[in-house]
């Protein structure tokens, strides 16, 4: 099972509504750390598990999104678009992207 | 940015060498910390039950969000189908009122002239990628 797979697994697994919890301790930057908890205090975020899920799910199906992307370019190197490219379409959509088009962080 | 796909986007990221300008928004979408969102009304008119049929698009589905049609975007769904005056399909309104729910969004459509029209009845400016 692909990575990718694994992930999509357990995407599938929340989306279905699989919503027993699991304490994971973390280490969070410490001005990531007080804002979570101010807004948290604030009411502005449920509380700080509630918006590190959402933020992890964000992030995960963009993970997903990228590995589709290489399990694509693994079969057919050609279609890998070039950065230009990439680059004057967001310019076109006016999108912000981060790094280089292509990067697996 | 996410790209709402219709079920010839879907078809389309499906395919075992997809479109360059479909690969390019993906692209833009993954490096602006998006995601693919296919609306679950979707699967109705992309598989057929058979699994082997479905294998291309089952694979595709399972790297995206599927998003459910409830009770309210059903009902912006139905107004944006009726503001918009043409005979377009209830799936397509619903892709569309997918797509204008999120902050930045694009659809990937093989039936433009209809999400257009229904983009115009919500008043919003969404890119439209044509498949």
């Amino acid at each position: 099972m692909t990575v990718a797979d694994k992930l999509a697994d357990a995407l599938e697994r929340l989306s279905q509504g699989e919503t027993r919890t699991r304490p994971v301790s973390m280490s969070l930057p410490g001005p990531l750390a007080d804002a979570l908890t101010q807004l948290s205090e604030a009411g502005v975020v449920p509380s700080t598990s509630a918006a590190a899920t959402e933020a992890l799910t964000q992030w995960a199906y963009n993970r997903l999104l990228r590995l589709s992307l290489e399990e694509i370019y693994e079969d057919s190197p050609d279609l890998r678009p070039s950065p230009e490219r990439v680059r004057e379409l967001a310019a076109r959509l006016g999108v912000s992207v981060q790094g280089p088009p292509g990067a697996v962080a | 940015m996410d790209a709402v796909l219709d079920s010839g986007g879907l078809t389309a990221w499906a395919r075992r060498r997809p479109p360059a300008y479909l690969l390019e928004l993906l692209e833009v979408v993954a490096a602006s910390g998006g995601k693919v969102v296919v609306p679950t009304v979707i699967v109705v008119e992309s598989t057929t039950g058979r699994p082997g049929d479905d294998s291309a698009v089952n694979h595709r589905l399972r790297r995206a969000h599927h998003d459910p049609c409830l009770i309210d975007r059903a009902r912006q769904a139905a107004a944006l189908r009726f503001r918009s005056a043409r005979d377009v399909s209830a799936v397509d309104a619903v892709v569309v009122a997918t797509a204008v729910d999120r902050p930045s969004s694009a659809v990937v459509t093989s039936d433009p002239a209809d999400i257009e029209a229904l983009l115009a009845a919500a008043d919003r400016d969404v890119p439209v990628i044509a498949v």
